[in-house]
């Protein structure tokens, strides 16, 4: 029996340094990614497709959103099951409960309560999950999900939760962190054959059954996340759980650290940035750090203002640019200047060694202006 | 650069000119309209414009209505350049260029133009020289001349400063065009405010959005917490309403007993009026008994003092009695003594009585006496005739005859008869004796017959009137004898007498009259005699009735004395007599008092008697009706119940106190209350949920959080705007202020040259006081003469105008060394008096010792004190 595992679809999530243009991309690269799992389900022979939480980014999205996302839930093959988490759960104003949700196809089915829901048309298998009722459900979802059962008799039963589990959770203390050793127990009691999680971006196995994993986001959306653009297709047999990762969506957000201190680094910079793929689709933010004369930093900004817009986004890292631009020789010698316009360099040339970053810009412009005139 | 020849053909007005310049100062003298400016326009022109050049001012060349070319053709030594250059316009355009020197080229059209342009951008500042130039009526100050680069970097040389002055003025201009993108030149008011404001708009944007979202979340949260209180509140009921119940029976055992106890309560009410009643009989039985002993008592007192009463009245009765006999015997007294004071006092009336009697028998005697003698009086008189009247007309009748006779006796002859002897005279037969010597004196009145006895008879006969008055005479004779005769008197002087006699008699009787008036008194002589007629009969009365029993005292003295005692003993017995009746009147008081008391006590002692007797016959009716043990029972008995009925209406007190029913009732009522207000509450969280899911479902899907993403990414997108922005303004502002400043620093160096070279002219002209200061723009600000110091728009138009020469002047002196220009002064120092145009003139010669100096004008006077200068006179 095979079925696709996916979660974190944060559909109408927008990124700010992301611009009009590049956003809506984003947002269509995100509603894209259900046809794309529809389009694995139906190649792989999976027979019904589970979301692990956060459909939405938010319970606040527009109609624009809902309605897409509700015309690619339509088209999709296979049942598709919807499990409300934190960014969408279940409270008086949740999407889940507009009118597009209650017309939906009969395959389209969202887990409103812990009761298990038989896969339309597959024999013996059913849905179980742990639906988020607000943003600060105050319990362990699963675990309460575990109690209320007793173990599966006859069906494959798989169980869909949203949430951090405590060897992942940053603070075990919060109620509603996920109790893996309860996971594994249950599993092992036979009240889940599979649990498919969701909350974090990344494909990640939780527990030691090999049973119980994160699928991962099936679209970047962050800087720090390892493994993105993934979706699980499961085999599950009664002895035995096969995880394989599938490609979904092709964002990347990539942050860099980079050492600049001549012509030389910002060439390789620049090769590097020319390396990249799916340039339209990839969001820089690069650090930089080093030390410049004021040709270099001349051609840097023309690097950059080059690169920019291939690139969905491309930003100097402010937090970790370290980088001093400091007028040598060379800079001296290539602008012929003289009486009180040498006099005036020299002031700001001094102030700039002494760290005043706007008599370094003045000179900036200064280098600029004056070699602009000569040319 | 240097002029040395000009010529013009059919330029404007002018046919044909040639004029050649000296290297000093050359003064080109003509009338306006002679072309004087034209010169320095075919300058200008020839340098600028192409020969091909269709503009307005080259048309305007042309010679009007003369259908040629206008040539201009000038001869110049511009540093080491030496060239011959003319341009043809309008008709048969050309240019022509021949260079002299240093290397010789010719060449024309546009190559002719190019090159010239070449040569002269390389050695002279047109821009300075178009400084330098004064014209009429432009502004004599020294503005344009900053922007000078020629004059600047003349000024440079001068401060021994720099190399590459076009290179500064490029970068300036650059920099300038930075700053003016983010500040406004002179304010430096930044340009990018509108970007600040988006930016802000866009944060309030941002906010509002955000708040619009936390406003869904609020509401979810109130939500999910209103849900859980209606759980909360769901689950409370049942306990609620069991607590109720419980409460509520409790409270319904205790109202039983309460109804119980109120009907005891009624009970016992019951049965203490009938107590009461009970005992009110007895009560009025005993008080019944109890009134008729203090009535006894009463009437027992009464009696006790009705016999000292009576007692009292019978023994005042005695004493009253006496009292009434010594009042009669009193009376008898009285009555006796007062017969015999009458008696007495009547006998001495009598007496004195008889007295009187006496007395006035003796005054009637002596009235008697009178009247005769009055009345003899009177008669007398009464014989007498001659009455006082009678007298009177007697008097009168004998004075009538007198004066008749008097009359008679004056008209009538009077015969006098002496006689001498004896004799008797018979008058009228009458004898008249007359002795010897008498006479005798007749009047006649009437025949008279006179005789004398013996010797002769004479008759005398009277005249008529005589015997008139004899007849009135013999008529009051007549009269008077007629009263005479009345009076019986002979004549008047008996009549007199008579009357007398008869005054006596009236006297006589009258003086009788007074002494009758005198004893009569009051009285009248009859009044007199009733009296005492009165007295007789009195006396006559008394002796009859008080008979001779007594003898009458012996006179009116002692029977006055014996009145007197005997009207003493009568008012002795009158006040025995009042003493006994005083005495008899008290005792009768005393008894009517006494006996009135006596007769209420009779009255009382009766009515009390009359009580007692109907109340005892009462009560003997009553207790025949019900005798006095019988009530004694029924009280007692009816104590006894009410006293059970309290007994146990305490029990049942007792048992409803041991339920503490207050409690229980408190209990009972906060048990509803929780009850009522957990519904209540209830349906305030449920009407509270039912709001905010109405509200919450139009949140759903609502794009709030698009709106916020939205919202966030145009604010992050304008905050990096307004920070790239800030930074290169920052920069361009910092480069701009720092360039500008270093080279206002340099220009200052510019200023001591400057200024040195106009006082040095300047002294020429205003004397060696004189100094200016000189801006960082290389403008005139302060002039100072003869100590005094003024600023340069202060000063008279002829200074300024002056002023300005001297330092264009000065400037051209500066840059001359250095490929200067002429300097063209167009009829100029027309504000100036001769005095300053002769040292104006020093000076200029002076300047001219340095640098070409060309003056155009009209008036050649104002420019005769130059020392040496080419004139060309057009």
């Amino acid at each position: 029996m095979r079925f696709l595992h996916t979660s974190d679809w944060q559909l109408g999530m927008t990124r700010a340094f992301l611009g009009e243009e590049a956003v809506a991309r984003f947002a269509q690269a995100r509603i894209g990614a259900i046809t794309t799992l529809g389009k694995h389900a139906a190649d792989n022979g999976a027979g019904f497709i589970i979301v692990a939480g956060d459909v939405f980014e938010s319970n606040q999205v527009s109609r624009v959103v809902l309605a897409r996302t509700i015309d690619a839930l339509e088209a999709l093959p296979v049942p598709v099951f919807l499990l409300p988490g934190n960014h969408d759960p279940l409270d008086g104003a949740s999407i889940f409960a507009t009118k597009e949700f209650e017309s939906t196809s009969e395959h389209v089915i969202v887990i409103r309560d812990m009761t298990p829901i038989p896969v339309p048309g597959l024999q013996g298998v059913e849905v179980v999950g742990a639906p988020w009722r607000s943003k600060r459900p105050g319990s362990d979802l699963c675990r309460e999900l575990a109690e209320s059962l007793q173990p599966a008799q006859g069906v494959m039963r798989i169980a869909v939760a949203h949430g951090q589990v405590t060897s992942l959770a940053p603070d075990t203390s919060r109620a509603e962190v996920i109790d893996e050793g309860a996971l594994d127990a249950a599993l092992a009691a036979g009240k889940f054959h599979y649990v498919g999680l969701g909350d974090r971006h990344s494909v990640h196995p939780v527990g030691s059954s090999g049973r119980s994993w994160y699928s991962g986001a099936p679209v970047a959306t962050a800087f720090d996340e390892t493994d993105p653009n993934k979706a699980l297709l499961v085999d599950l047999a009664d002895n035995e759980c096969c995880v394989s990762p599938l490609d979904v969506g092709n964002w990347h957000f990539i942050a860099a650290q980079r050492a600049l201190d001549g012509p030389g680094d910002l060439a390789e910079f620049s090769d590097w940035l020319d390396s990249l793929p799916d340039k339209e689709c990839t969001a820089v933010k690069v650090g930089l750090e080093g030390s410049i004369n004021l040709a270099t930093a001349g051609a840097l900004d023309e690097l950059l203002a080059e690169h920019a817009p291939r690139f969905a986004s491309l930003r100097i890292r402010e937090r970790t640019t370290r980088l001093a631009v400091l007028p040598d020789a060379l800079d001296q010698d290539s602008v012929a200047l003289a009486g009180y316009a040498r006099a005036a360099w020299n002031e700001l040339l001094e102030q700039a060694n002494d760290g005043d970053g706007e008599a370094s810009d003045a000179l900036r412009l200064l280098y600029r202006l004056s070699r602009a005139g000569g040319a | 650069m240097e002029l040395i020849r000009l010529s013009l053909t059919d330029w404007r007005g002018v046919a044909a000119r040639d004029i050649a310049f000296g290297p000093g100062v050359t003064i080109i003298e003509g009338p306006n309209e002679s072309g004087k400016s034209t010169i320095v326009q075919a300058l200008y022109t020839l340098f600028k414009e192409l020969d091909s050049s269709k503009k307005k001012e080259v048309r305007a060349i042309q010679p009007v209505g003369r259908d040629v070319g206008s040539a201009v053709k000038a001869e110049i030594k511009s540093g080491d350049y030496h060239f011959v250059y003319a341009k043809t316009y309008n008709k048969r355009p050309a240019t022509e260029l021949r260079v002299l020197g240093p290397a010789k080229v010719q060449l024309t059209g546009r190559e002719a133009h190019e090159r010239a342009e070449q040569m002269l951008s390389e050695t002279v500042d047109m821009a300075l020289w178009e400084a330098l130039l004064v014209s009429q009526g432009e502004k004599i100050e020294l503005s344009n001349l900053q922007d000078s680069d020629g004059l600047a970097k003349a000024l440079d040389e001068a401060a021994g400063s720099s190399q590459s002055s076009h290179e500064d003025s490029r970068l300036i201009d650059a920099v300038q065009l930075e700053y003016e993108q983010y500040y406004s030149l002179k304010a430096g008011k930044p340009r990018f405010a509108d970007l600040e404001q988006r930016c802000k708009n866009a944060k309030t944007a941002l906010d509002d959005a955000e708040r619009q979202l936390q406003e869904v979340e609020a509401d979810v949260r109130e939500h999910e917490r209103v849900v859980a209180e209606v759980r909360r509140l769901q689950a409370s009921l049942p306990a609620l309403e069991a607590s109720v119940r419980k409460h509520r029976q409790a409270w319904d055992a205790i109202q039983f007993l309460q109804g119980e106890l109120q009907a005891k309560q009624k009970a016992l009410e019951a049965a203490m009026r009938l107590q009461r009643a009970a005992d009110e009989q007895r009560a009025d039985r005993e008080r019944a008994i109890e009134d008729i002993a203090q009535a006894v008592d009463a009437l027992g007192r009464i009696a006790a003092k009705h016999g000292p009463l009576k007692a009292r009245v019978a023994a005042i009765d005695d004493e009253l009695a006496k009292a009434k006999l010594l009042v009669g015997r009193q009376r008898e007294q009285e009555k006796t003594t007062r017969a015999a004071a009458e008696l007495a006092r009547r006998d001495a009336e009598y007496l004195g009585n008889q007295a009187e009697l006496e007395a006035q028998r003796r005054r009637l005697d002596e009235l008697g006496e009178l009247a005769k003698k009055r009345s003899e009086a009177l008669g007398t008189a009464g014989a007498i005739k001659v009455t006082d009247r009678l007298l009177d007309e007697i008097r009168a009748a004998d004075r009538e005859l007198a004066i008749a006779e008097s009359k008679r006796n004056t008209a009538a002859t009077r015969v006098t008869v002496t006689a001498e002897q004896d004799l008797a005279l018979e008058l009228n037969a009458a004898v008249t004796p007359l002795e010897a010597d008498e006479s005798h004196t007749e009047t006649v009145a009437a025949s008279m017959t006179l005789r004398l006895p013996g010797v002769a008879c004479i008759e005398v006969a009277p005249s008529a009137s005589v015997a008139e008055l004899k007849e009135a005479a013999d008529e009051a004779g007549a009269r008077l004898e007629a009263k005479l005769g009345q009076a019986g008197a002979a004549g008047l002087s008996d009549a007199v007498a008579a009357h007398q006699q008869r005054a006596a008699a009236m006297a006589e009787a009258e003086h009788m009259r007074q002494r009758q008036r005198a004893l009569l008194g009051e009285r009248s002589e009859d009044e007199i005699r009733r009296y005492l007629s009165e007295l007789e009969q009195a006396g006559k009365y008394w002796q009859q009735e008080r008979g001779a029993d007594t003898p009458l005292p012996a006179s009116a003295d002692a029977a006055r004395v014996i009145a007197k005692d005997a009207g003493q003993a009568y008012q002795e017995a009158v006040t025995a007599l009042e003493s006994a009746r005083g005495q008899a009147e008290r005792l009768q008081d005393a008894f009517d008092e006494q006996d009135s008391q006596l007769r209420i006590a009779d009255k009382d002692m009766a009515g009390h008697k009359a009580a007692l007797a109907s109340r005892e016959a009462e009560l003997a009716r009553q207790r025949k009706e019900r005798p006095d043990d019988v009530l004694a029972r029924e009280a007692d008995e009816a104590t006894a119940a009410s006293a059970r009925l309290r007994e146990e209406l305490e029990g049942l007190q007792a048992r409803l106190a041991a339920q503490s029913p207050d409690a229980a009732r408190a209990l009972l009522e906060n048990a509803e209350a929780a009850r009522q207000r957990a519904l209540e509450e209830q349906r305030d969280a449920e009407t509270r949920r039912a709001v905010l899911a109405d509200r919450l479902q139009s949140a759903r899907a609502d794009g709030r959080y698009d709106a916020l993403e939205a919202a966030g990414r145009r604010h992050a997108a304008l905050q990096a705007e307004l920070a790239r922005t800030g930074r290169r303004a920052r920069a361009a502002r910092r480069l701009w202020d720092t360039l500008n400043r270093h080279r206002d620093a340099a220009r200052q160096r510019y200023v001591q040259p400057l200024r040195e070279a106009i006082e040095g002219l300047g002294a020429i002209v205003f004397g060696e006081s004189f100094e200016v200061t000189i801006g960082e723009d290389w403008s005139v600000v302060t002039c100072t003469r003869d100590g005094e110091t003024l600023p340069f728009d202060d000063l008279s138009v002829g200074t300024k105008e002056q002023l300005s020469i001297l330092s264009r002047l000065a400037a051209a002196q500066i840059v001359s060394s250095q490929g200067g220009v002429p300097l063209i002064i167009d009829d100029a120092l027309g504000f100036s008096d001769p005095e300053r145009l002769e040292s104006m003139g020093a000076a200029i010669a002076a300047a001219a010792k340095r640098c070409q100096i060309v003056i155009l004008t009209c008036t050649p006077g104002r420019f005769a004190y130059i020392g040496s200068a080419d004139v060309v006179n057009l």
